[in-house]
C-alpha cells in the first residue's frame, strides 16, 4: 500500500526583503512517518515550520494537510486542525503550574486523565503542582512536547528537541518520540542539528540549503549525497574524501 | 479524610463570621458616618472596580493599558448626556455607559491589540489623550460643553445610593475577576501574557480572547466612569480624562499583583487611603510620594505583593482547576 501523505508542502516561496528564505520548496511527509529536516544554519528550517504552523505567510505555494489546503490560516486554526509545534526554547508559562500549563490548551478527550498519563510517562508527575521553573532544561523540553501532545495533534513538529541536552536526556526524548510514534501513529517533523538524533529517530530526511530542498531520502542515502556534503563542508568537500 | 474535613471546618466558621461582620459593617456604615467618610468609601469602591477591570486586560493578559482613563471618561460623558439630555433613569444610564465604553473598547481594541508592550502602552495613551482633546474641542462642544465642563444633574441617586451602587460594582468586579481567575479563560489570558505566539500555536485564539478581555475591562471602566460623574457632580475633560486615574490604577495593580484576585483589592484600599492622607497633609508632595512608591514596587516587588507572598509560601497558591 502506498504511503498516505499527511503533509504536503508545494512550491513554497517566502522572501524577506531580497532574500528568499524558502525558494520554491516542496516536500511530503507521509502519515505515521518520522521525518527529519536538516540543513546548515540559516537554511530556512525554522522558517518552514513557521510557514506550516501559520506564523508566517508565504508569498507563493501551498501547504496541504490531509488533503486540505491550510495555506495562510491563522496559527490557532492550524493547531486545532492537528498540526502542533514546539519551539527551540521550551517557552512554558512561568506563572502557571505544570498542570495548568497542560490543561489550558488541552483538546484531547479525557484531557486530565491523559495529562496524568503523559506526566507519568515522562517522569514529571510529582511536579504537577509546581511552577515550571523547578524543571531542568531537559525536563522543560520534554514537558513542552507533552503540552503539545495534549492539543491532540496528528502532526507534531519539533524544533531542535535535543539542542542543549546531555546524552541521557537526548535518549529519553528519542525514546519518547519512538513510543508516541508507535502507539499513536503520530507523524513527526523534526528539525535537528544532532545527526545522532536524526539517524536514530528519523525514517526519512530532507535537506534544506538556501531555502531549497537539495536532497531527500533515508539517512544513509543523504550521508553520501554530494550536494549535502557541499552544503555542510563547502565546495572542496567531495574531492577531499 | 476526617482530618481534611476538620481542617476545612476550622477555616469555614471564622470565614463566615468575618464575611457576616464585614457585610453588616459595609451596610451600616453610610447610616452613621459623615458625608466625607461615605465619599471616601465610594472612592475606594471606584478604585477597586477600576483596578479589577484593568486587571483583566493588563494583569491577566499583560497588555498594560496606559490609556485606561479614556474608557472611564467616555462612561462619564455618556451618563451626563443620558441624564441631562434624555432624562434616562440613572440605572439604565450606568449600564449604557458601560456598553458604550465596551463598544469603543472592541472597535479600538481590534487594531490596538495587534501591537504589544511599550508600543501598545503608547498607542493606548495617545488614544486617551486624543479623546480628551476631542471632548474639549469646539466640534464636540454642543454635547460635551468643551473645556468649560458641565454639571451632572437630573437624577435621584443620593450619596448613600451612590455608596451602595459603587459597592455593588466593586463586588461584581471582584466576582468577575474571581470567575476569570478560576476558569480556563483566565489561564488562557495568563498564557497570552507570558508567551503569546506559542499560545496561539497551541490553539488559543489569542485575538478573540484579548478582545473579550478588553471588552470586559472597558465595560467596567465605563460604568465606574458613569457613577463617578454622578458622584463628583461636575465633569470636565481635565478631570474625567486625568492621566492620574490611569497611573493610580496601574500602581495599584502592580503593587497588589496583576493576575491575582485579592492583590489589587488590597492595593486599591491601601493606596486610596494613603493617597487621601497625603493629599490632605502634603498637597505638593502627593504625586512625588506616589511616584516613589511605584519605583520601589517595580524594583523590589516586580510581581506585586500577593505573588511575592505566595512565593514565600506565606499565602497559599489559590487558583484551583
Amino acid at each position: 500500500m502506498p504511503p498516505v501523505p499527511c503533509l504536503e508542502v508545494k512550491n513554497v516561496t517566502i522572501s524577506f526583503g531580497g532574500l528568499n528564505a524558502l525558494d520554491d520548496f516542496s516536500f511530503v511527509a507521509s502519515e505515521g512517518e518520522v521525518k527529519g529536516l536538516i540543513g546548515p544554519n540559516g537554511a530556512g528550517k525554522t522558517t518552514l515550520l513557521n510557514v506550516i504552523s501559520g506564523v508566517l505567510k508565504c508569498n507563493k505555494g501551498q501547504v496541504i494537510f490531509k488533503g486540505e489546503d491550510i495555506t495562510g490560516l491563522p496559527p490557532h486554526r492550524i493547531a486545532r486542525k492537528g498540526i502542533v509545534r514546539t519551539f527551540q526554547i521550551p517557552k512554558l508559562y512561568p506563572r502557571m503550574t505544570l498542570w495548568e500549563n497542560l490543561i489550558v490548551t488541552s483538546r484531547v478527550e479525557n484531557g486530565p486523565k491523559r495529562a496524568i498519563e503523559l506526566l507519568g510517562l515522562a517522569g514529571l508527575f510529582d511536579f504537577k503542582n509546581e511552577f515550571t521553573r523547578v524543571l531542568s532544561y531537559g525536563q522543560q523540553k520534554l514537558f513542552s512536547i507533552i503540552r503539545a501532545l495534549l492539543v491532540n495533534p496528528s502532526l507534531l513538529m519539533l524544533d531542535e528537541p535535543a539542542a542543549g541536552l546531555n546524552a541521557l536526556e537526548k535518549n529519553k526524548i528519542m525514546d519518547f518520540i519512538h513510543q508516541l510514534n508507535r502507539q499513536l501513529n503520530l507523524t513527526f517533523l523534526i528539525i535537528e542539528h544532532d545527526m545522532g538524533v536524526i539517524e536514530t529517530a528519523c525514517e526519512g530526511v530532507c535537506v534544506l540549503h538556501y531555502g531549497k530542498n537539495i536532497a531527500e531520502g533515508t539517512f544513509e542515502e543523504i550521508r553520501i549525497e554530494q550536494k549535502v556534503k557541499k552544503a555542510y563542508f563547502g565546495e572542496g568537500a567531495s574531492s577531499s574524501e | 479524610m476526617q482530618l481534611t474535613i476538620k481542617k476545612q471546618a476550622s477555616y469555614i466558621v471564622p470565614s463566615i463570621a468575618f464575611a457576616i461582620a464585614l457585610a453588616v459593617f459595609l451596610i451600616a456604615l453610610p447610616y452613621w458616618s459623615s458625608h466625607y467618610v461615605v465619599s471616601l468609601m465610594c472612592s475606594i469602591f471606584f478604585y477597586i472596580a477600576l483596578v479589577q477591570s484593568l486587571n483583566v486586560l493588563s494583569g491577566f493578559a499583560g497588555y498594560v493599558n496606559f490609556g485606561y482613563v479614556g474608557w472611564v471618561g467616555i462612561g462619564s460623558y455618556t451618563v451626563m448626556v443620558l441624564l441631562n439630555r434624555y432624562g434616562v433613569h440613572w440605572l439604565p444610564a450606568l449600564f449604557l455607559s458601560g456598553i458604550v465604553s465596551m463598544i469603543v473598547g472592541i472597535v479600538i481594541g481590534h487594531p490596538l491589540l495587534k501591537i504589544r508592550g511599550i508600543y501598545f502602552a503608547i498607542a493606548a495613551f495617545t488614544f486617551a489623550e486624543g479623546i480628551r482633546f476631542l471632548f474639549s474641542s469646539e466640534i464636540m462642544a454642543p454635547i460635551t460643553h468643551g473645556g468649560e465642563g458641565v454639571t451632572v444633574t437630573n437624577h435621584d441617586l443620593s450619596l448613600n445610593g451612590q455608596y451602595f451602587v459603587a459597592l455593588f460594582i466593586a463586588l461584581l468586579s471582584i466576582f468577575v475577576v474571581y470567575k476569570i481567575s478560576t476558569g480556563k479563560f483566565g489561564l488562557r489570558l495568563l498564557a497570552i501574557k507570558s508567551e503569546e505566539l506559542p499560545a496561539e500555536c497551541l490553539g488559543i485564539n489569542t485575538t478573540a480572547d484579548k478582545i473579550v478581555a478588553f471588552a470586559i475591562s472597558s465595560f467596567f471602566a465605563g460604568a465606574v466612569g458613569g457613577l463617578m460623574a454622578i458622584h463628583i457632580f461636575f465633569i470636565d475633560p481635565e478631570s474625567v480624562f486625568s492621566v492620574e486615574i490611569t497611573l493610580q490604577a496601574i500602581l495599584m495593580l502592580f503593587l497588589g499583583g496583576g493576575g491575582t484576585v485579592f492583590g489589587p483589592v488590597i492595593a486599591a484600599i491601601f493606596l486610596t487611603l494613603t493617597s487621601e492622607l497625603l493629599w490632605s497633609k502634603f498637597i505638593l508632595l502627593h504625586a512625588g510620594i506616589l511616584g516613589i512608591i511605584l519605583v520601589f514596587v517595580i524594583l523590589f516587588l516586580p510581581e506585586g505583593i500577593v505573588p511575592w507572598l505566595q512565593d514565600k509560601k506565606i499565602l497559599p497558591y489559590t487558583r484551583k482547576l
